[in-house]
């Protein structure tokens, strides 16, 4: 009753705004596309390619198909854009309306690529939305030339900071990024997708669908490292990705990571035997769980909203490792965790802005460790976050 | 008053003698619609109301008929002073939308009509699982004549099976058809004919009917048994 997920229309909203030259058109109630365009706002992202065919109730009883049409023209005349897809809402899905058919017809009509994804939000979660749309995008790949030494970021949906990092990390060992799919990419990028020869798995949950389709297609091969958050989950994903390549960690990283475990250390005073919850999707519950090991921080209890292929497992692996065993609560209900961390009493929440709402009704910091704008992976991201918890908690006292 | 609430407009026909513009089309078409563009009166004084509804393949009808039956409200059909209200409803009750008519504060009887045939039957039997959810009462069965050996009897027996009676038989008949042909029911067409009569005495059966019961679903092998009997 109390959900902690949403669903699959945002998800697939979200791997479409990933790519800059599309637009959403939700064949929907004003509604599915204001809320997300309110909420996405909020999480900091541009909001202006989601639109709508504003169904109202006689779409519903006589069928949007007309209404659709017309708004495919309006988008592709209004906005020029690259790629439209469509995307249907709980009402066109439930009145079945046929959008598969309407995308085949104006196909030829419109300058714009289009495709259609059935997102209908009681069709499954946002995990679904994610998986679905991003293995229909991957469809978008044509054939290309390999290029040595590439690769892509598969299933990854916030451009920022941290890809940039990514990248320039990748670099000092001549590894170069290809596409990213979908963080501030676009079409003709998504089309030479297959000249990368490594996939690498950013999200377990909502990856591994397109990973499997562009290896059996393109032979591109994929890993699913944790999450660069941390000094030890970086070592370990650039380890992943050198090893396929057969290269060493550049002494460049090595170097960096000798200066970010140095500054670390007057952050860990702080933090030393603080209690922390963690409270996370499927791909940065374990990393953020061994990254707060590693700042001298007992994690406490782990709330991961929707496991993936991997989740648990990668957590299991984590804290046999750490040598710990917080409670964890996989899939629960919004009260499930506001009494769990009542019971744990943690001295901070990492978590996004959802977890705002249990520093107002508890009263214990939060640091957002999503949705913010800040640096999070890599060893430069370790320093932010360290330097981020460390002020919360001195803060809240 | 006549409702007819089938998507395929097909209801009023006989009574008005034309094809009536359906509500939902109107709603579709204008802000607000007039009591007058959707209340029509047809032979003998009886008013008659064509819902329609999408065209085949696309939309929503069962969402059409809550739209319709608001906007009936709204316009006070149901405040009228009627002798008696007969919502038309198609055979497949296929969502909650075809109920409507069958919830509380619309219907208060539902009579099924129905042929021998075994999945005519099915369907009927399926109705009542639809009675019984949306709480409304049974007041019985008329056999729809196709001709089937023991038609009757079939019928009948499916009605006491669910718990009700057969009220009426429609024979099949010439004068019907001849009477659609022109765009007439019987009683305007052929007035005198045994048909007439028999729809006469129908009405008055329903008229006076009191018997009204909750039905009970019958199972598969129930309603197979029906059959079987049938073929011997």
């Amino acid at each position: 009753m109390e959900p902690y997920r949403t669903c699959k229309l945002f998800g697939a909203v979200r791997v479409v705004l990933g790519i800059t030259d599309a637009i959403a058109l939700l064949h929907s109630p004003v509604g599915c596309a204001y809320n997300l365009r309110y909420l996405l706002t909020v999480r900091g992202a541009k909001v202006n390619r989601i639109v709508t065919t504003e169904m109202s109730e006689k779409e519903v009883i006589f069928g949007g198909e007309a209404k659709l049409r017309r708004a495919i023209r309006e988008v592709d005349k209004r906005y020029s854009p690259n790629l439209i897809v469509v995307l249907t809402s709980c009402a066109s899905s439930i009145i079945g309306e046929d959008v598969e058919l309407v995308v085949r017809d104006i196909r030829d009509e419109i300058s714009a690529e289009i495709i259609a994804i059935q997102s209908g939000g009681f069709e499954g979660d946002q995990i679904e939305g994610y998986k679905e749309a991003l293995r229909k995008i991957v469809e978008l790949v044509r054939e290309n030339e390999k290029t040595d030494k590439t690769v892509n970021l598969l299933a990854i949906y916030r451009y920022g900071k941290d890809v940039e990092e990514i990248s320039r990390l990748l670099s000092t060992m001549g590894i170069k990024l290809n596409a990213i799919l979908t963080a501030k990419t676009n079409l003709s990028t998504i089309r030479e997708a297959s000249k990368a020869s490594l996939n690498v798995i950013m999200c377990e949950a909502s990856g591994f669908d397109a990973a499997r389709y562009l290896k059996e297609r393109f032979g591109i091969d994929y890993i699913d490292p944790l999450l660069p958050v941390g000094i030890s989950n970086t070592r370990e994903f650039l380890e992943s990705i050198a090893d396929e390549f057969d290269l060493d960690i550049s002494s460049d990283i090595n170097k960096e990571e000798r200066i970010a475990k140095g500054k670390i250390e007057k952050f860990k005073e702080k933090l030393n035997g603080k209690r922390v919850c963690i409270i996370s999707g499927a791909s940065r519950s374990a990393p953020l769980v061994r990254f707060s090991h590693e700042l001298g921080m007992i994690p406490v209890l782990v709330s991961i909203d929707r496991v993936g292929e991997t989740t648990l497992k990668d957590l299991e692996r984590v804290t046999n490792e750490c040598g710990i065993s917080p409670k964890v609560l996989i899939e629960p209900e919004f009260r499930d965790v506001l009494s769990a961390i009542e019971d744990e009493k943690p001295n901070i929440i990492l978590g996004g802005l959802y977890e705002r709402a249990f520093t107002k009704i508890l009263g214990i910091p939060i640091c957002d460790v999503m949705h913010s704008e800040q640096l999070t992976m890599c060893y430069k991201g370790a320093i932010n976050l360290a330097k981020k918890i460390a002020e919360v908690i001195v803060s809240s006292k | 008053m006549l409702i007819g609430c089938d998507p395929k407009r097909d209801s009023t026909i006989n009574i008005v003698g034309k094809q009536l513009k359906p509500l939902l089309e109107l709603i579709v078409e204008k802000e607000s619609v007039e009591f007058e563009e959707v209340v029509h009166k047809g032979y003998n004084g009886v008013l008659c109301v064509e819902v329609g509804g999408p065209e085949p393949g696309i939309g929503c009808a069962g969402r059409g008929l809550l739209l319709a039956f608001k906007t009936l409200k709204d316009l006070g059909v149901f405040d009228l002073d009627l002798d008696l209200i007969i919502y038309d409803v198609p055979g497949d009750v296929v969502c909650g939308g075809f109920a409507v008519p069958m919830r509380r504060g619309y219907a208060r009887e539902v009579y099924i009509v129905t042929s021998g045939e075994y999945l005519s039957l099915f369907a009927a039997n399926n109705i009542c699982k639809a009675i019984r959810r949306v709480g409304a009462k049974l007041g019985g069965i008329i056999c729809n004549s196709r001709g089937v050996k023991g038609e009757i009897e079939i019928v009948k027996r499916f009605a006491e099976m669910i718990g009700s009676r057969l009220i009426g038989v429609i024979p099949r008949s010439k004068e019907i058809n001849l009477s659609e042909l022109n765009s007439k029911t019987v009683l305007e067409f052929m007035p005198e004919s045994d048909v007439a009569n028999i729809f006469r005495r129908l009405a008055e059966e329903i008229w006076k009917n009191e018997k009204l019961v909750t039905p009970r679903v019958l199972t598969f092998d129930e309603l197979r048994s029906i059959n079987v009997t049938k073929c011997r």
